[in-house]
């Protein structure tokens, strides 16, 4: 029987995950999907999950990678979405309906004993950043995979470069004060910001022929900045900052003003397109 | 083997060479480096192609590293393809462009 229960270092990220921001996230779930679309196309098409594999879809949250990844592994394959959190899997498990292509399981990747030797693809679209452990946690899903078995992740690059998140923090920041930044590699968001970092992470864990690079995608809103800025407002820096300064709704509303004014410059005739910088990295097991 | 240093109020502008001996960069080659090993030193700038059997950043660094080892270091800033066995990176270095780990 697996134990769902996370390693000590991951609790705090199962209680985030679990209660508020992962609920909002699951509230969320749709929107967030289409935030995140060009991405997911980019993860598919480096991953390239083929008909008949079996995936392993790590930090699945609402199940929007597991069940893209599954419409190509197809009737003969199989792909089990993993993430610590029961709120975004009752999320997962509701959209899936039942497929029998597909499942969920409550676990922590770090250190749950998935089978070994089980799986051709282990994939996760921004779901490698939160452990407390990374190299343990990378270390144990080389297990899982199939020797020649390949890894293929997206990760967020530096801050800096990615406005959808930049701005929103400096919104949040301009009306309610600064917080302690992160540091560099702490789990989180941008844990796995720098290429070299997670190259030799990967390399630890005993993955050969490793590439990270770069790539350009778009954050999408339908509609205007405003939208764009309540979405961005409801997750991320500016949710943080309204938990540890107390923020009350007026907040939120000046936030969200100053945030849209910041993406107006994104805005197109039908949406709001984000620019962003991702880090993709793909691995194989030998 | 030899060392040479490239010391800091020196600019080269163009390829350096040194077959099996060791090259410090502490101040600026716009040029390719082949060497056994280079070191570019916090204040050291190179912008071209690296190729040693191991390289250590710790400055400035664009164009392509190829290598057995390399280690950045916490002040690195490399805008770079880099293909390398093995690859350090301490807290802090940064890397932009892309990474090959031929293991």
């Amino acid at each position: 029987m697996p134990d769902p229960s996370p390693a000590p270092g991951n609790a705090g990220q199962a209680d985030f995950w679990t209660a508020g921001p992962g609920v909002r996230w699951a509230a969320l779930h749709e929107a967030l999907d289409g935030l995140f679309a060009q991405a997911t196309a980019e993860l598919l098409a480096r991953a390239q999950p083929r008909p008949g594999e079996v995936a392993l879809d790590i930090g699945c949250g609402a199940g929007d990678t597991t069940l893209a990844a599954a419409d190509r592994t197809g009737a003969g394959g199989h792909v089990e979405g993993i993430d610590i959190s029961e709120t975004l899997l009752g999320v997962a498990r509701r959209r899936a309906g039942g497929r029998p292509d597909v499942s969920f399981t409550l676990a922590d990747a770090q250190t749950h004993a998935f089978r070994a030797d089980g799986a051709d693809l282990v994939l996760s679209r921004f779901g490698m950043m939160f452990f407390s452990d990374p190299a343990t946690a990378l270390a144990n899903l080389r297990r899982a995979l199939k020797p020649g078995g390949r890894i293929v992740f997206l990760t967020w690059a530096e801050v800096a470069r990615n406005p959808w998140n930049r701005e929103a923090k400096a919104a949040g920041v301009a009306r309610l004060g600064a917080v302690r930044p992160d540091a560099p590699r702490e789990p989180g968001q941008f844990a796995f910001a720098e290429i070299g970092y997670v190259a030799d992470l990967l390399a630890q864990a005993g993955f050969a022929a490793i590439t990270g690079e770069e790539a350009e995608t778009r954050l999408r809103v339908p509609g205007r900045a405003e939208q764009a800025a309540a979405l961005a407002a409801e997750i991320g820096p500016v949710s943080r900052l309204m938990r540890e300064k107390g923020g009350t709704d007026a907040d939120r509303h000046a936030i969200v003003a100053d945030l849209a004014g910041r993406f107006r410059r994104f805005e197109t005739a039908e949406r709001v397109e984000v620019p962003a910088v991702v880090n993709v990295f793909a691995a194989l097991r030998p | 083997m030899t060392k040479s240093v490239i010391e800091e109020d020196l600019t080269i502008d163009g390829n350096v060479v040194s077959k099996d001996g060791d090259i410090e960069v502490k101040g600026k080659v716009n040029g390719d480096i082949t060497s056994k090993s280079v070191d570019v030193s916090v204040a050291g700038q190179v912008q071209g192609v690296i190729t040693a059997e191991a390289v250590t950043i710790r400055g400035k660094h664009s164009g392509q590293i190829a290598c057995t080892e390399l280690a950045l270091e916490k002040n690195a800033e490399v805008t770079a393809d880099v293909k390398a066995q093995t690859l350090s990176s301490e807290k802090g270095a940064r890397l932009v462009g892309k990474v090959q780990i031929t293991g």
